[in-house]
């Protein structure tokens, strides 16, 4: 690989195809929606940073909100779709409940450090409606739905009784709620729990609450 | 919560102005966070002039800090009373998803946008807010139960289920208020799964 700096911008001449322009595009969004929300990035400043013109963006997105979901949601769903197969292929006939509660948490809780700048552009552009299918499913609520596939199995194999789609938004709208307050909760001047802490209380909570085991 | 009413002159008293940048502020610094709104677009939503902004506010710091972190904080303070009656987690429930508004735009503000350390009022400010919401759930015990470190698990369980509880569920798929409110209080006492504690 060539030593080239990450902004580095090919010459004027140099002819791009289509799918070089697109990916251009597509890290621009990302960065400009995860510092300024998908309210705040205008199309300008994403075409202006990622060095080609507002007309070719709309020519290859079509929307903002498509771009959104190509720069934004996609990463997120990559990354819940490959811990729904993850999940689904692990052996846990010799887990305990425990042991596979816990991974299920601190692997979700993995969303943090991989996407975690892009958790709060996707909040607040689901806050305002702005993104959501003709038929009002946000595309987080779809990808819910495959995830309940996870706990669904477990709770076959383990004879437990819960009410699976609360259960799974509970569980996640903890662990994305403590992923994005991270900076609210921990502020300075106070020693900010390790991962392992943090995954610690959030398993206990859903293995017995508050009262403990 | 606000108190401009009751001049019903055409001239807009000062209070009448004042309520309107609030107001226009809240939904402005809520869409855009606080770095991306600009002063000129709060007034022109509020319908007036951008100097006048700056005669009532004097920064755009202490607009953020009157519009949006003064109210929340007035709230918290309002509910105290209201707090180890057995309802806690609707207290914090009923807060959190009426002010949705007020608190994306201080998490939008608190999660990557201020310097705070150019902001010393706003820092200030927002660090109260930060100490005052810890208390609140330190202090709430739940059956007498007292709940020391998992705090900000509480918090942010019923956080979750107030501010983005519509996209986590499929359309028309979201339970009541009250049906959140007893799956939480009923997830404190004994978790999410509801096992045999032999297993």
């Amino acid at each position: 690989m060539t030593p080239t700096t990450e902004r580095h911008r090919p010459p004027a001449e140099y002819r791009r195809g289509s799918r070089e322009v697109q990916n251009l595009l597509v890290e621009a969004a990302r960065s400009l929606f995860a510092a300024k929300g998908f309210a705040g990035a205008t199309t300008r400043d994403i075409a202006l940073e990622a060095g080609v013109s507002e007309a070719l963006l709309f020519r290859h997105f079509g929307t903002k909100a498509q771009l959104f979901e190509r720069a934004v949601i996609d990463p997120i769903n990559g990354f819940i779709r490959d811990y729904v197969e993850q999940w689904m292929v692990r052996s846990v006939s010799d887990d305990t409940l425990e042991r596979m509660v816990r991974a299920y948490v601190d692997g979700f809780y993995g969303l943090r450090l991989e996407h975690g700048d892009l958790l709060l552009a996707l909040i607040s552009a689901q806050a305002y409606d702005e993104i959501d299918d003709a038929d009002g499913a946000s595309p987080i609520s779809r990808l819910l739905d495959e995830l309940e596939a996870v706990p669904t199995r477990e709770a076959e194999r383990r004879g437990l009784d819960f009410d699976v789609q609360i259960a799974t938004r509970l569980v996640v709208g903890m662990v994305i709620a403590m992923a994005v307050l991270d900076k609210w909760m921990f502020t300075t001047g106070r020693r900010r729990p390790g991962r392992k802490r943090i995954v610690n209380e959030m398993v206990g909570m859903v293995l017995h609450g508050l009262a403990g085991p | 919560m606000e108190n401009g009413n009751g001049h019903s002159r055409r001239r807009r008293s000062s209070e009448e102005v004042r309520d309107l940048l609030l107001g226009a502020a809240r939904q402005v610094f809520a869409a855009r966070g606080y770095t991306h709104s600009s002063t000129r677009e709060i007034a022109e939503a509020a319908g007036v002039s951008e100097a006048l902004l700056f005669r009532y506010f004097g920064t755009k710091a202490k607009l953020f800090e009157l519009a949006i972190v003064a109210p929340f904080q007035r709230l918290m303070d309002a509910h105290v009373t209201d707090m180890g009656r057995g309802d806690d987690v609707g207290w914090l429930y009923d807060l959190l998803s009426e002010n949705r508004d007020l608190v994306l735009a201080l998490l939008a503000a608190q999660a990557h946008e201020i310097n705070l350390s150019d902001q010393p009022e706003l820092a200030a400010a927002l660090g109260r807010l930060h100490v005052a919401a810890e208390l609140e759930l330190a202090v709430r015990g739940l059956d007498g139960v007292e709940v020391p470190a998992p705090v900000p698990v509480t918090f942010a369980m019923v956080f979750a289920m107030a501010v983005f509880a519509d996209w986590l569920f499929p359309p028309g798929g979201q339970p009541s208020r009250d049906e959140i409110v007893g799956e939480i209080t009923h997830c404190l006492r004994e978790g999410i799964i509801h096992h045999d504690p032999n297993d």
